[in-house]
């Protein structure tokens, strides 16, 4: 066997999962190829670390840092709270009678509006007969 | 105390039942932050976050599932969040050194001083953690619950809310995967030792 085809049949001889052929004809090859073996040696060695990964040891004052915080987010949270039984129904309250206000007030500008338009309706027509006069200002013109 | 009685004492703002809930788990959570971050401090923040939001969410738990399985499911999800953040501001950090000459050269020193390789534990270990790194969202959860809390496939498929045999299929494509990527590393070690 060559080193290249034993290099691609290595991790599947790892996990014992080839014939028993091939496994002897790679253990062959394992035993003459010096860099061969030392890459299936690496191999071994270190995937067989996944077993034995270091654990870390919490930190002793790991409560003492979440209670803290707990404590942070409480103060926050009382922040935003204050008075809240008696602000809440007066803002509601001071918004509703702004609405009703600013409606009453867009409603009577409606009104003084519509009389403007009337207005301008007038002087579009005042435009229009300027215009039906203008004939004889640009024959005059044209003289 | 069973977990159950701690849930119950945490809901009436019991103080003993939360301290006993953290001293119990704190070494699982930990750890299991530890497996996806690789970074002390950054696994301990986020130990912190998932204490807190069991405190504040204690009234969510469901009691059909064991706690550690929330415990553990609310430490993978704020453990990949955390990654997924951390990609986006190394992008950014990766545009601003590309217009940054000085810094290009200190990252190819350490590229170079990478190559110099040395059969240690600790590089070993480095070697593991960037294949295991380098696996779907998916496939490294399964792994790293599997092998750093040895937790059973049923609890993985409970965490992770997927079926046994999907559990199965996940840890086993990532053993492969993790073997492939430790043997291309190997292999193109010995390629370039050939080379000099």
């Amino acid at each position: 066997m060559k080193c290249k085809t034993v290099n691609k049949k290595l991790t599947a001889y790892f996990n014992r999962e080839l014939s028993n052929t091939e496994n002897v004809e790679i253990e062959k090859h394992l035993n003459i190829c010096n860099s061969c073996a030392a890459i299936y040696e690496n191999l071994k060695n270190t995937y067989e670390l996944s077993d034995k990964i270091p654990r870390l040891e919490p930190n002793p004052f790991l409560y003492t840092r979440i209670k803290s915080k707990l404590e942070e987010y409480e103060k926050q949270k009382n922040k935003y709270r204050t008075y809240p039984g008696i602000l809440q129904p007066v803002f509601i309250s001071l918004m509703l009678i702004i609405a009703v206000l600013s409606g009453i007030k867009l409603g009577s500008l409606d009104k003084i509006n519509s009389d403007k338009s009337l207005y301008v309706s007038h002087t579009t027509e005042y435009y229009f007969n300027d215009l039906a006069q203008e004939n004889a200002e640009v024959l005059l013109l044209n003289d | 105390m069973t977990d159950e009685q701690l849930i119950e004492g945490i809901l009436k703002n019991d103080e003993t039942s939360f301290k006993t809930l953290v001293d119990k788990y704190q070494a699982s959570v930990l750890n299991i932050c530890y497996g996806f971050v690789r970074n002390a401090q950054n696994a301990e923040d986020i130990t912190q976050e998932v204490f807190i939001e069991v405190y504040l969410s204690a009234g969510k738990f469901r009691k059909e599932s064991k706690i550690s399985t929330w415990l553990y499911r609310i430490a993978v999800n704020k453990s990949l969040n955390f990654i997924r953040d951390n990609k986006k501001r190394n992008l950014i950090k990766n545009i601003e050194n590309f217009f940054l000459s000085e810094q290009k050269n200190e990252i190819q020193i350490a590229d170079e001083n990478e190559n110099n390789f040395e059969e240690d534990y600790e590089t070993r270990l480095k070697i593991l953690y960037k294949a295991i790194d380098s696996l779907s969202e998916n496939q490294k959860t399964a792994f790293t619950l599997g092998k750093i809390e040895k937790l059973s496939y049923a609890e993985i498929s409970e965490i992770m809310n997927i079926s046994l045999a999907s559990v199965e299929g996940l840890i086993h494509r990532a053993k492969k995967n993790i073997q492939k990527k430790i043997l291309k590393n190997y292999q193109k070690n010995k390629d370039k030792n050939r080379k000099f």
